[in-house]
């Protein structure tokens, strides 16, 4: 179980994202609101930062280690502003049969692609069903993967469902990637006789649109082991909130009234502050797509993502 | 035997006080205490706050519910008609299959070992007060066990449903049109059903499966036996149904929230109602 956050708008010093709201992704490492396990698996972002070289190319972060006492991550994050990011920490269970380290840590970003993808959540039985998985996917992306766990095969399953995983992808195409590995997923589960709750939680942004989903697989089936989803009975259906950010504007139509126009988007796994006015949970089997309008601003749109 | 010290703040609670039974504990005073008894008629009293304090959560429900529908038809008073005709069950729409219920589990699928045992039962959500399985077993023993396939229509006016695997989607209807906005989903140790069997007025939801699950049906009677029923395990039956009122209550709000948020102008009515 892990935390995430994205965040796309206006740019913003990646300190004010991680590490200034009163429950910021960095502290949710060891003390996270919605979840009774600490994430202490590594941490990991990425971060589009405009006026930089090669803009559309993120800086990438990614340590095995709690970030809490992370003194490069604070002066760094305190020097670069970013107008999109993604960021994760992992949460892992305490046991010495996990695999903690670098390869594992999110978000994931091959060589060449321009969409980042952290997730949250567990695929339950994933190793029965890993070698059917591998061949839906591209073989020179699947060559690329370096991890041992699930959410890595999630995001080259999501890279293969376009028509080119290392060229630039509209929000709509990102869109139905996703939609369709999720699919495709829940195909081989079925094929496996794979019927325990397994969320996938993802977001993934190229810096200029941001996806988000809060999904599980057979919710309500809870595994009968020790796991944390095992006995995770409170936020059982894994958590998404999101808090649209901006400012009045004047009324296209001149009709006096004062739409709000978004011109930021933050999403989490939980609130990035203790209180939570400001913060919307997204609906339980919805995607969430952020992306840039006409007329300016930010559009927010919830889709369902169906039975 | 000395069962347990008792230090500010603490109640010495006699059995026969919260419910019927003899007395069986003695308590001894070690020092110079200091407090009030409370007798068995004003635990009663006590105890009728709560259930008055439910009955206010199942109105704030029902207003929830009936503001979102109204909130999101342009035809507004439309809607809350035909919510009366929903609630009496005679003017089912065709866009609303209302199918019974899988009437034998064991044929529509086998359920894994345990999957409705009491030991399960009792690390779900509304029994987490209960003092112990046994306690469960009291208020599930004789009840039916239904099982629902994904995408199924529930059609159980006049009974809670108590998910116990899989999950349920409320919704409330929008519109003559079939259109429909989901206010709830019911998960493991939620119940599907409140307004329309704890006030019994018409039910402004409809339900279906949203994963395949497995849940226990209690009538109409049996719930209200068991709000009335001063044992302990029906009190903490009492406290979880309120409670999952309240749960309820709060995903309606979020689900008016997100609406309020995403529309730029004010045309939903729901950011200018009083809530």
């Amino acid at each position: 179980m892990c935390r995430l956050m994205a965040y796309l708008g206006d740019p913003v010093p990646l300190e004010d994202l991680l590490y200034r709201p009163d429950a910021s992704l960095v502290r949710q490492a060891v003390d996270p609101q919605l979840m009774s396990l600490l994430n202490l698996g590594g941490f990991g972002f990425a971060a589009w930062a405009p006026g930089t070289r090669d803009p559309d190319t993120p800086l990438t972060y990614r340590v095995a280690t709690i970030p809490t006492f992370d003194r490069n991550l604070r002066t760094l994050a305190a020097k670069v502003e970013a107008a999109a990011l993604v960021a994760h920490v992992r949460g892992v269970g305490y046991d010495a049969r996990e695999r903690v380290g670098m390869q594992n840590v999110h978000p994931f970003l091959l060589e060449g692609a321009t969409i980042a993808l952290a997730h949250n959540g567990d695929l339950h039985d994933f190793a029965r069903m890993r070698a059917d998985l591998q061949s839906e996917i591209r073989p020179e992306l699947a060559a690329m993967v370096e991890g041992t766990t699930d959410s890595e095969w999630i995001y080259a399953l999501v890279l293969s469902m376009l028509d080119d995983p290392f060229g630039a992808v509209g929000v709509e195409d990102a869109a139905a990637a996703v939609e369709g590995a999720i699919e495709r997923l829940g195909g081989l589960r079925e094929a496996h006789g794979i019927g325990v709750q397994s969320p996938v939680n993802l977001v993934l942004s190229d810096g200029h649109w941001l996806i988000a989903t809060r999904f599980t697989f057979d919710y309500g089936w809870y595994p009968s082991d020790e796991s944390f989803f095992g006995s995770e009975r409170e936020h059982d259906f894994t958590t998404l909130w999101y808090a649209p950010g901006g400012c009045e504007g004047e009324a296209e139509n001149g009709s006096g009234v004062a739409p709000r126009a978004t011109t930021s988007v933050v999403v989490a796994s939980e609130p990035l502050t203790k209180s939570f006015a400001g913060w919307l949970e997204a609906p339980e089997y919805s995607m969430l797509l952020v992306a840039p309008r006409d007329g300016g601003g930010l559009g927010v749109e919830i889709r369902d993502l169906g039975l | 035997m000395r069962a347990l010290d008792l230090v500010q703040g603490g109640v010495a609670v006699e059995p026969s006080g919260l419910a019927e039974g003899r007395c069986d504990t003695v308590v001894t005073a070690l020092g110079e205490p200091c407090g009030c008894s409370l007798d068995r008629a004003l635990d009663a009293v006590l105890f009728s706050g709560v259930r008055r304090a439910g009955q206010l959560a199942v109105a704030r429900l029902r207003d929830r519910y009936a503001a979102i529908a109204e909130g999101l038809d342009p035809e507004g008073i439309a809607t809350r008609s035909h919510l009366r005709l929903v609630g009496q069950s005679v003017d089912r729409s065709t866009h609303w299959p209302a199918l019974g219920l899988a009437a034998d589990p064991a044929v529509a699928c086998a359920l894994p070992d345990g999957a409705v045992g009491v030991e399960y039962l009792a690390s779900l959500v509304c029994f987490r007060r209960f003092d112990d399985a046994a306690q469960v077993a009291q208020i599930v023993d004789g009840l039916a066990v239904r099982w629902a396939a994904r995408g199924e229509w529930l059609d159980r006016e006049g009974a809670l449903l108590l998910v116990a695997r899989g999950a349920v989607e409320v919704s409330v209807r929008v519109g003559g049109n079939g259109g429909a906005q989901r206010v709830r989903l019911a998960g493991p140790g939620r119940f599907v059903g409140h307004p329309g069997v704890l006030d019994d007025g018409p039910s402004p939801v409809v339900a279906r499966a949203r994963e395949r699950s497995v849940l226990i049906e209690l009538p109409r009677e049996r719930v209200n036996a068991l709000l009335n029923c001063p044992t302990a395990e029906a009190r903490h039956f009492t406290a979880a149904l309120y409670e999952d009122v309240a749960c309820a209550a709060q995903q309606a709000e979020r689900v008016m929230a997100r609406t309020v948020a995403s529309t730029p102008a004010d045309t939903t009515g729901l950011g200018a109602r009083t809530l």
